[in-house]
């Protein structure tokens, strides 16, 4: 056999598992709305630490990730910084979202904001910002996944094949099994992606460096500033990296297929959940490593792009055997995977759920699990064409994150604020989302430099609670069942 | 998390305080006294090993929260 087709084969025999445990986890499941979008509330904890730590690292940790430590430096550390705020916040609100959504039946982040304020309007607006980010953080998965096919087998798979299979299985599973197939693939992803990134970040800077430390003197004997922020030769200023860290703390669990997960288990779970999740979460730890490796032996002119760096280093820098390759590609696939399982998902619940259904109400919870189905595929089939023909379009997109953060004041509020009122929230969220969009297209620049995403919901909370304090507070009782909850 | 027990409230806010003392330390001005390479700990510069002390503090932080409010089952 050829070197190519070896780790063909690798990567073939991950994704025929990924398959088949996407598709077993849904077998002899009776498919409610609340088994297909929440898993019936009964995740255990290792299901629901993987599950949301499998979403949340991408196909950025294994390409972006390390493409950022060898291009930008200290840049990437604003990715470790803002890991363990987001996880603080989510005690604020995850286990409470577990609590309410069982007593009043909920399952999507819409549901919430629907029941709160009593509108129907707000969570129709909130999914269909989320679904122009959702379809533009698919397109990123499927660009990663296809490079990785193409690059990895010696471009014996085209990139459009690449794509097609990758996300074909996961639209499979998804379809099939809801949210069970994404979570159980998410164990099985989320283990090979750790797993890989830590032998091979720590093989890579043993093998090349010696050891990590004489690696980092090393950089900063040749390239001083590159491990520091705001220094001369560095890619990355304070306030970029402070604003960074707080718009990521904020709205890494307002992303509606995560803050979903708040349903999938019970209050304790998720609380337990949080508890394992560093464990995980110092996996970036290593990826970056990865990157960092790359910076004195491999010149930024050889890559097209940074993100180029961990397949450039195993395929030319270290002479690892096939298999390795293989495993290193099913690695990095799976890192992609098991993010667009569950944002796909999410999508189509999303969809259904909160635009759909409020206009259509007597639809039977039959044919709205079938619809999310037909949602999941629809939107399966727009994210793949996206991604090969107006990739244009995908780069305006970038930034979910500016549109995102504008979700937090209407749920924080809910949970933690008397007097938020229907048109508080809906105003407030309605003027930052148009500034937001304002400054990424119209390329002027903002007062004062701010970021946008901060810039937008600094307006987007003064708007909320002003209008809310002008307009009739909510009756007591009905309040206080989100409150006190 | 009901809070109308003032105790209760009370042992809530510290918490609060100490996770935003945490997160102040990871952005600036603070971390302008971590930005720096050395010493090199645990084969990290010194300001990723400080970002991972301040994520591993967090999550402490949040253990001593997990077993307060669940001690009573004990």
């Amino acid at each position: 056999m050829q070197s190519w087709e070896i780790v063909l084969l690798v990567m073939g025999i991950y994704l025929i598992l990924a398959l088949a445990v996407g598709i077993l986890a849904g077998r002899k499941r009776t498919f409610s709305i609340e088994e297909y979008v929440v898993g019936q509330r009964k995740f255990g904890v290792i299901l629901t630490v993987f599950l949301v730590s499998g979403t949340w690292f991408s196909a950025f940790a294994f390409l972006g990730g390390p493409g950022w430590a060898f291009s930008r430096g200290t840049a990437v550390f604003y990715i470790l910084g803002y890991l363990a705020p987001a996880y603080v916040l989510w005690w604020a609100i995850g286990p409470k979202t577990s609590r309410i959504g069982k007593k009043m039946n909920l399952v999507t982040q819409g549901d919430l904001l629907r029941e709160r304020y009593q509108s129907k309007l707000l969570p129709a607006l909130v999914a269909i910002v989320a679904t122009f980010a959702f379809i533009q953080y698919i397109c990123v998965q499927l660009k990663g996944t296809a490079y990785l096919m193409n690059v990895f087998t010696e471009g014996h798979i085209p990139m459009w094949a690449g794509a097609l299979i990758a996300y074909g299985i996961v639209v499979s599973y998804v379809m099939l099994s809801g949210v069970r197939g994404a979570a159980w693939s998410d164990v099985l992803q989320g283990a090979l992606m750790i797993g890989i990134a830590w032998v091979l970040g720590l093989y890579i800077v043993y093998h090349l460096y010696g050891s990590p430390t004489a690696m980092f003197r090393e950089i900063n004997a040749i390239y001083p500033g590159h491990l520091l922020i705001g220094e001369p030769g560095s890619k990355m200023g304070p306030a970029t990296f402070s604003t960074l860290i707080i718009l990521c703390s904020i709205g890494a669990m307002m992303w509606p297929h995560i803050f979903m997960k708040g349903y999938v288990a019970e209050e304790r779970t998720i609380k337990r959940s949080i508890l394992i999740f560093p464990i995980l979460g110092i996996f970036l730890v290593p990826v970056f490593f990865i990157g960092f490796a790359g910076v004195m032996k491999v010149a930024p002119t050889e890559l097209a792009a940074a993100d180029q760096i961990l397949p450039h280093m195993i395929y030319s820098i270290l002479s690892v055997p096939p298999i390795v390759i293989g495993l290193v590609g099913a690695g990095a696939l799976a890192a992609a995977m098991s993010s667009a399982d569950a944002i796909t998902h999410g999508a189509g619940s999303v969809f259904i759920q909160d635009i759909v259904r409020p206009i259509k109400p007597n639809m039977s919870e039959k044919s709205v699990v079938w619809w999310m189905r037909i949602a999941v595929l629809i939107i399966g089939i727009v994210a793949y064409a996206l991604t090969f023909g107006a990739q244009s379009l995908v780069g305006l997109l970038i930034g979910g994150y500016n549109f995102i953060v504008q979700i937090a004041p209407p749920i924080y509020g809910a949970y933690y604020w008397k007097r938020a009122t229907r048109a508080g929230a809906l105003s407030g969220f309605i003027v930052g989302t148009l500034i937001a969009i304002f400054y990424t297209f119209a390329k002027v620049p903002t007062p004062l430099g701010m970021n946008l995403g901060i810039l937008a919901l600094i307006v987007n909370i003064i708007v909320f609670v002003v209008v809310s304090l002008l307009t009739k507070p909510q009756p007591k009782e009905h309040v206080e069942k989100f409150i006190n909850a | 998390m009901p809070s109308d027990n003032p105790h209760k409230r009370k042992v809530y806010i510290g918490f609060a305080v100490f996770f935003f003392i945490c997160f102040m330390a990871m952005i600036y001005p603070i971390y302008s006294l971590a930005n720096r390479v050395e010493p090199i700990v645990f084969g990290m510069p010194f300001g990723m090993f400080w970002l991972v002390l301040m994520t591993i503090l967090q999550f402490l932080g949040l253990s001593v929260l997990y077993n307060w409010e669940y001690r009573k089952e004990r």
